[in-house]
């Protein structure tokens, strides 16, 4: 924590190489969150850079109430907030992420495709993308971040219980989808 | 038996270990006769072992040093803001004082000036009286206060159109929010 706080005074007193500790260290936590709620790939890293920007600008602000990484989570996750309104990207898609999943004409797949995704990553990231985007941000903020519920609830401002609910749908509708599109005993492998 | 199996947010619960000792107790009970649940446990616990792999984020080996070289840019034009902020109160600050004094020093414009201070300011009169007596015995000279007075408004006009407040402002706003 002391280590944490004399990297911040020098950054607050200006030494932006000070700040590369910082990147380096929070640089995967800004990607996750940016590219699983940005969907267009150029626009990603610049989005990246602005939060870093923010990031320093703001860290004076920081009161070490919470952990650093929430801290920079909450603005990764606003500021993409604020792209999503500029470019009216809806946070929820139409999808019927309540129902039971029911193949779509869309979703079946060729075998062309069925042999470039025999990676189970490639058939989840893509299942994933398909996903409403509060409920990626939630997914990814849990499993790849091991975030804690109350840690999301910070970053997301959404309630605890709302926060579970996603979860829980989105896991389901994941494993039924994938479960769907895929013959039952090559999903996982 | 439909109502009876483990639903799937108690599974995924369990895959995640956020369930108690009682519960847990529940479930393995329930999973030691049930397929169709254990079937579910496995579908769920590979989705957890997939969903907590890191996925490749492609991340530009320059991404570092391009927001620094940004950052630096942000701070030296920061720093020549400052300076123009200073800069262009000074300037506007010495156009006042000069239009100052020859508002005050041309025949002209002595009448029109005092003319305008002796109606707008009959109802002060007293207090005008009163505050170039107190000058007076400290021996300060009225072009001095005016001179402050247009210098500090010239900063604060240049504060309000740079809309960046200045630390000394920034303190002003904090101690005296009413004032400002």
């Amino acid at each position: 924590m002391n280590d944490i706080k004399v990297l911040i005074e020098k950054i607050i007193r200006g030494d932006t190489r000070a700040f590369q500790t910082i990147m380096n260290d929070y640089q995967r936590l800004v990607f996750h969150i940016v590219t699983r709620m940005v969907d267009r790939v150029e626009d990603r890293e610049d989005i990246c850079q602005d939060v870093f920007i923010k990031v320093f600008e703001n860290l004076s602000k920081f009161q070490f109430n919470a952990k650093l990484s929430t801290w920079i989570a909450q603005i990764a996750y606003n500021h993409c907030l604020n792209y999503l309104e500029k470019k009216r990207i809806p946070l929820f898609n139409d999808l019927d992420i309540d129902g039971d999943f029911e193949m779509q004409p869309g979703d079946m797949i060729s075998p062309e495709e069925y042999t470039e995704q025999q990676d189970m990553t490639a058939r989840l990231q893509q299942a994933i993308s398909a996903m409403p985007i509060q409920f990626r941000t939630i997914i990814t903020l849990y499993h790849l971040q091991h975030m804690t519920y109350q840690e999301i609830v910070e970053i997301t401002h959404l309630p605890e219980g709302t926060v579970k609910n996603y979860l829980f749908r989105a896991r389901k509708w994941l494993k039924d989808r994938l479960i769907s599109t895929y013959a039952q005993e090559d999903i996982w492998n | 038996m439909e109502l009876n199996h483990i639903s799937h947010a108690d599974l995924q619960e369990y895959v995640e270990n956020e369930v108690g000792q009682a519960k847990r107790q529940i479930i393995e009970r329930h999973l030691q006769y049930c397929a169709q649940c254990r079937q579910e446990l496995a579908h769920y616990q590979s989705l957890s072992t997939a969903l907590n792999r890191d996925i490749d984020l492609q991340i530009n080996p320059d991404f570092a040093d391009i927001v620094l070289h940004r950052l630096e840019a942000n701070i030296a034009q920061r720093r020549f803001g400052r300076w123009l902020f200073v800069i262009a109160g000074l300037a506007s600050g010495l156009i006042l004082l000069i239009a100052l004094i020859i508002f005050t020093r041309t025949a002209y414009f002595q009448n029109l000036w005092m003319n305008t201070i002796v109606t707008a300011f009959r109802p002060l009169e007293k207090t005008y009286q009163l505050f170039s007596e107190l000058l007076a015995m400290i021996n300060i000279e009225p072009q001095v206060i005016g001179l402050a007075s247009v210098i500090l408004l010239s900063f604060l006009f240049m504060d309000y159109i740079f809309n960046k407040h200045s630390d000394w402002i920034k303190g002003l706003i904090k101690h005296f929010p009413i004032l400002c």
